[in-house]
């Protein structure tokens, strides 16, 4: 298919500067900030884990959940945005959805104004492959931008499903792999239009 | 001593995968410097939580999964849609000679290029490919096929 020629030019594209060093010197400060930041929080952290824990244990049965796989429809409402919210738990606690819960005071910037949050709890940072759609993730500067067709999220990022291509019933479809691969999750989604409204259609599975 | 086992280890896979890891995200990014970063990024990953690999194979897939998914997210990011051809760069490091056949293969959307690539230009089997990118061996075989059929009309055109 490809001649002699072309494997050789391919084949001479190499690394002319040493990368070693950036690497190591990155992994190692990242490794410092990280060891420091557990010691100075973890004691208060494992308190406060665990009142998190048994609250949450308490309020569980008041929490409108479903566990398992969800696949439904959740009328999201009109541009006043009275969405449902949902939350979806499964039974592995890494992955948790907590669904389309919009708040008018929601601060978006303008390319992310015709969005459902689609919030994210997982016990572990997780990476997200998306091969329909586009999901909107925080820059870390109070901005969102595209994630594109991969991007990692970690523990409470809020992900935002762009409907900018409302118009074309544009789904999603993405799923979520922990950091060796190992999935986790997918998501189908699809904006439908039906006489009660726009409503969101689709489904949740844990694996 | 732990520390110096592990940085032998990350030496040895340097040493193994950082040319084929650079080629495969220059032909991506169409950008050195851009390249340069994917395989930083791909090797601290690898650094910081690499898992416990089967074989040699495994590893490799492994690191072509996590620079794939690198460069995917920096060209969504940069939003780039012009093609360059590679002569273009000027950039310091990137001294390759390029043929018409190598950049038709550029031209090719990027789930093609990935696979045709992969499998003319670094020789990996269907099934190493399959693992590389999480696909079924058949669906690389498509788009293999389709691949080649889009690289022949580009180099029919051309």
């Amino acid at each position: 298919m490809l001649d002699e020629e072309s494997v050789k030019a391919y084949k001479s594209i190499r690394l002319e500067r040493d990368l070693r060093a950036d690497i190591l010197n990155r992994h190692a400060s990242r490794q410092s900030s990280r060891a420091f930041g557990s010691q100075k929080i973890l004691r208060p952290l494992v308190a406060l884990c665990s009142l998190i824990l048994i609250c949450t244990a308490v309020l569980a049965g008041a929490l409108n959940t479903r566990t398992g796989i969800y696949t439904g429809n959740t009328r999201l409402g009109d541009s006043s945005r009275t969405a449902v919210t949902e939350t979806v738990r499964y039974t592995d606690p890494r992955m948790r959805f907590h669904l389309f819960e919009i708040s008018a005071t929601d601060d978006l910037t303008s390319a992310a104004n015709d969005c459902v949050p689609l919030r994210v709890k997982l016990g572990t940072t997780a990476f997200v492959e998306i091969s329909e759609g586009a999901l909107l993730l925080p820059d870390g500067s109070g901005n969102y931008t595209y994630a594109g067709f991969a991007g990692e999220i970690t523990n409470g990022d809020t992900l935002y499903w762009s409907l900018t291509d409302c118009e074309t019933l544009s789904p999603l479809t993405a799923r979520f792999t922990d950091a060796d691969g190992n999935l986790l999750g997918t998501v189908t989604l699809t904006y439908v239009q039906s006489d009660n409204g726009w409503c969101i259609s689709g489904t949740l599975s844990e694996k | 001593m732990q520390a110096d086992g592990r940085n032998e280890a990350f030496r040895r896979v340097y040493d193994t995968y950082a040319d084929m890891l650079y080629r495969l995200a220059v032909s991506m990014l169409r950008s050195p410097s851009d390249a340069e970063d994917a395989v930083q990024n791909a090797f601290c990953r690898y650094l910081d939580r690499a898992p416990d690999f089967r074989d040699s194979e495994h590893e490799k897939a492994w690191l072509l999964r996590v620079l794939i998914n690198q460069c995917k997210d920096m060209m969504r990011r940069r939003k780039v849609r012009a093609w360059l051809p590679i002569e273009a760069l000027t950039d310091i490091g990137v001294q390759a000679k390029s043929t018409p056949a190598l950049d038709a293969v550029y031209t090719l959307p990027e789930k093609y290029k990935a696979v045709i690539i992969l499998y003319h230009l670094e020789e990996m089997s269907i099934d190493e490919i399959a693992e590389a990118l999480s696909l079924s061996p058949s669906a690389v075989k498509m788009r293999l096929s389709r691949g080649r059929d889009m690289l022949r009309e580009a180099l029919l055109k051309s």
